[in-house]
């Protein structure tokens, strides 16, 4: 049987209303579950504690509740962060893609402006990229890298006849470059803070 | 832009270079306001501390215009200075008085004769705002024996 005094103990410890009740309940399933434990309970002594032990464990997993919920948020939090970075890196992958592929074509329409058939074709190509891409501040600096490039003025000046006029669509396309780029004409590759000022400087 | 295109000695060049620096002064900077009076100062600008943009670009061509300078790429510099002296001859605040006397003395002093630039002198000289006095300044001594 529970004695009295004990359920007076448990009430005396308990702050709050809802846990004298839970003491009274527990009360109640002790009395319940006493008969079972009623030979036992003789053989040894009455144990008078075991009330509290019963509050004790219902507590646990009540305070446990919150925990929980904030390791489960931390887990999902992280797995977004996992997601999030991955996401990224897909993102900057298929850009960094995007930019070889780019570069790649500016400079085979570059080296056409070099050759005498298709110099036309090589300027309005080169001139449809800026044009396309002026909004993209990130591809100036590898439009210059390849408009830069010297090893072209050495195909350039091989080729005797008609060389100056490469050299002037070549020359042509750094004042329409910062005609279309205007103050986004700023080299992210090279220069860091970017500047136009930097970038300016470096083109002249 | 100097070290690629200078050395080439065709007008069609030197000009596509001079539309290349004007574009990239025209559009990269902040615009001033039309008609500029003489003598104001630059509102073309770059940075925190207000930098002229004009100084980015003349600069490198006044550079050209010292002493021990290669010729073929100092006639491109004079080239492309006489250029856009044509080009911005309305706007007091690219072709000012400082920019007329710098390019004068640099000239003079380091011998300069070379004919686009004794053109775009005869030409600063001629405008109505500018004037000899005002171009060649404290070097109209020098500048005599020089034209002569």
């Amino acid at each position: 049987m529970f004695p009295p005094e004990n359920v007076e103990a448990a009430l005396a410890d308990g702050d709050d209303q809802p846990d004298d009740k839970e003491n009274q309940e527990a009360g109640q399933g002790k009395k319940k579950a006493a008969p079972k434990k009623k030979p036992k309970s003789k053989s040894k002594s009455p144990a008078p504690k075991k009330p509290h032990v019963a509050v004790a464990k219902k507590k646990v997993p009540q305070a446990a509740d919150p925990s929980e919920k904030k390791a489960d948020k931390q887990l999902a939090d992280r797995a977004l962060e996992k997601m999030q970075k991955n996401m990224q890196k897909a993102n900057l992958a298929d850009l960094s893609n995007q930019l070889k592929e780019l570069d790649a074509e500016f400079d085979k329409n570059l080296a056409r402006i070099y050759t005498k058939g298709g110099h036309k074709s090589g300027v309005e190509g080169c001139q449809k990229l800026i044009e396309e891409n002026c909004h993209s501040p990130e591809v100036v600096g590898l439009f210059l890298k390849s408009l830069c490039n010297k090893n072209l003025l050495q195909v350039a000046k091989s080729a005797s006849a008609g060389s100056f006029k490469f050299l002037e669509f070549h020359a042509s396309l750094f004042g329409f470059m910062a005609s279309m780029f205007k103050k986004n004409f700023k080299d992210t590759l090279k220069d860091i803070p970017p500047a136009v000022s930097k970038t300016v400087k470096r083109v002249i | 832009m100097k070290e690629m295109f200078f050395q080439e000695t065709h007008d069609n060049i030197r000009n596509a270079l001079s539309i290349s620096f004007n574009e990239i002064l025209d559009n990269c900077f902040d615009k001033p306001p039309e008609r500029v009076p003489q003598n104001t100062p630059d509102m073309r600008t770059y940075g925190k501390s207000q930098l002229s943009a004009v100084s980015l670009i003349f600069d490198p061509l006044f550079e050209e215009l010292q002493a021990g300078r290669d010729r073929t790429s100092r006639q491109t510099a004079c080239y492309i200075l006489r250029r856009l002296n044509e080009v911005y001859a309305a706007d007091g605040s690219v072709v000012s008085v400082q920019h007329c006397q710098t390019m004068a003395q640099l000239g003079i002093r380091n011998r300069v004769c070379d004919c686009n630039f004794l053109m775009g002198l005869a030409d600063l000289i001629n405008d109505k705002n500018l004037g000899p006095i005002a171009v060649l300044g404290k070097d109209l001594e020098r500048a005599m024996p020089f034209f002569i």
